[in-house]
């Protein structure tokens, strides 16, 4: 703590209640005598009454009733099984050989016949933009924006196949790749 | 033997930390009475499914609008979250709060949310849509008793909107977790799973920049924001 | 989920964010006039790959496989057992391909290319016999660190194969 002032990040604890009890007992004896620290008080105050306004505001400002006719209604329909998926495109060299549900059965039918069956590659990355986190994007929004493994590119050669994310109760989901394989030499 | 559900799998990703559940008696009171609510909602008590949508569908949106820029963007991923919590209740198993549960399922959607590419609109627009019956998209606000000042308010609301839309990902997370939703800086640091002393650094510069861009407004009268 | 009155934005696929820059030293000789120092080990990254025979008849189920959550949901808890045929650690280095050995003569080729920005590795599988590429040429995926994907559908022994590959580790948590 300087002599004169509580310095930014003090003030910023005290603010958020960090400060441990020796800390808090400095902070309160310094704030009753200096206005100006006061003043940067009262100034986060103020933003976090505006931030909590405008928050409420834009909360107000819709239908939950409506929204929650359209949860209702919505949840009574099937839930898909698969999220949409890229499109791959055969090899070159391959056959055009288009999915059979006749030659599949049981399980891998369901998995299948769940997913999208025809897809094209996503293609290259591509060019880099301009959005950075800047210096310190070593974890949190940088890892939020990775919540998913993805399958970028795939070629499936002569086989049919098909991609499909296996989906969690918790939104997450495992992508899949599924290869139907009727390749008679595979048996051992 | 049929394998084990879903609950007893041991995988974790970073989105499935939620806020530390709080010693505060209020709050484990408020996870009790979830408790009650939520077991008649897994039996399909349709009431008890609505109760449960009351209670959380404000938090839900300041969740999603931290991580989503617009509100209509967040009000998606809420309406999606709670389709997923009425098709999926059955199978909570509650072993974690279902304040928990939501909040995983709502930052997991608001996450592939802005992974998808889309048209960026003003904020400003959507909001003069009306809702027709059964569209729910964004409403006026009835106007307050006193007119001028609930339009005061209203484009005060929008300047807000657009400093927080400004601010990059990183920082508009903190800010909301903080200021919205009351977390503490160890319990941010275990939702993003960063250092607490990041979470006081990208606090301190999100305040930072935000008091640079409503400076006008943090100078004025505040009442405004009290819905009198 | 049926048409939604509410207006929706389309969804459409996502679109990788940036270039990434390669976070793992690759190994490096110093130029020197005395004798050359020991080339820096490279930093190797872990990996796994999960080989399960899973069969529509009843029958055991490898304990080992209870944490596994993709075999708990839809479609893979269709099956009504699960054996481990194989499970191999691996150190991968960028651009260093590393093989697995799979049933009918087979062998998964795994790539580590890079890693992402985002955090995310960009990692190449290919399953070929050799000299082929007649079951998976190809396949690229943005793998979460410690997250397994999966490429099943190969037949063997009345069952079918399901390849759990996993990258990197988890992050771990106060």
């Amino acid at each position: 703590m300087s002599q004169n002032h509580l310095s930014d990040e003090l003030l910023q604890r005290h603010f958020d209640g960090d400060l441990d009890s020796v800390e808090a007992a400095e902070a309160h004896e310094h704030l009753a005598d200096c206005a100006e620290c006061n003043q940067r008080l009262e100034q986060l105050g103020r933003l976090q009454r505006l931030l909590r306004m405008a928050v409420d505001d834009a909360a107000n400002n819709v239908s939950w009733q409506g929204m929650y006719a359209r949860i209702e209604q919505a949840a009574q329909e099937p839930e898909p099984a698969v999220r949409d998926a890229p499109v791959l495109q055969p090899s070159s060299a391959a056959r055009a050989k288009w999915f059979r549900p006749a030659v599949m059965s049981g399980v891998g039918a369901i998995a299948v016949a769940a997913a999208v069956l025809l897809m094209v590659s996503r293609g290259p990355d591509p060019a880099p933009t301009d959005e950075t986190y800047g210096d310190d994007s070593d974890g949190p929004l940088a890892a939020l924006e990775t919540s998913h493994s993805e399958i970028t590119h795939v070629d499936f050669g002569p086989n049919a196949g098909a991609v499909f994310d296996i989906a969690y109760d918790d939104g997450s989901s495992t992508p899949v790749v599924w290869i139907d394989d009727d390749d008679d030499d595979a048996e051992e | 033997m049929k394998p084990p559900g879903p609950a007893a799998a041991g995988a974790k990703s970073l989105n499935e930390q939620a806020p530390a559940a709080s010693e505060d008696p209020k709050e484990a009171r408020r996870i009790h009475e979830d408790d009650a609510i939520v077991e008649r909602a897994r039996t399909g008590d349709r009431a008890a499914f609505h109760e449960l949508f009351q209670k959380y569908h404000r938090r839900a949106f300041a969740i999603a609008l931290g991580v989503v820029k617009r509100p209509e963007d967040a009000l998606d991923v809420v309406q999606d979250a709670f389709i997923k919590v009425h098709r999926h209740i059955g199978n909570f198993q509650g072993s974690s709060s279902f304040y928990t549960w939501l909040y995983r399922i709502v930052m997991n959607l608001a996450i592939d949310h802005i992974r998808k590419v889309r048209k960026v609109t003003e904020w400003g627009d959507d909001v003069q849509r009306s809702d027709d019956a059964g569209d729910g998209t964004l409403v006026p606000h009835m106007p307050d008793e006193n007119p001028s000042k609930a339009v005061v308010r209203r484009e005060l609301s929008g300047k807000i909107m657009e400093a927080l839309d400004s601010l990059p990902e990183y920082h508009r997370a903190v800010i909301l977790l903080r200021e919205i939703e009351g977390l503490s800086y160890e319990e941010m640091a275990q939702v993003l799973d960063v250092p607490k002393g990041t979470i006081m650094s990208r606090l301190f510069h999100a305040r930072r920049k935000l008091q640079e861009q409503l400076e006008p407004y943090l100078e004025g009268d505040l009442d405004i924001t009290d819905r009198g | 989920m049926g048409p939604m009155s509410r207006a929706k934005l389309a969804r459409q696929s996502a679109v990788g964010p940036v270039i990434a820059a390669l976070l793992l030293a690759l190994p490096h000789f110093a130029i020197a006039e005395s004798p050359a120092a020991a080339p820096a080990a490279a930093t190797t990254t872990p990996g796994e790959v999960l080989v399960i025979l899973a069969g529509d008849e009843e029958g055991p189920i490898d304990p080992d496989l209870s944490t596994v959550r993709a075999l708990q949901v839809k479609p893979f808890n269709g099956y009504k057992s699960f054996k481990i045929l194989a499970r191999e650690g691996l150190k991968l280095l960028p651009g260093q391909a590393e093989e697995i050995a799979l049933p009918a003569s087979r062998k998964l080729r795994i790539t580590l290319l890079e890693r992402r920005k985002d955090g995310r590795f960009k990692v190449q599988v290919s399953i070929n016999r050799p000299n082929k590429t007649d079951y998976l040429p190809l396949l690229e995926v943005a793998a979460k660190p410690g997250e397994r994907f999966f490429v099943a559908g190969q037949k063997y022994q009345g069952g079918t194969i399901l390849i759990g590959v996993r990258v990197g580790e988890l992050p771990t948590h106060k």
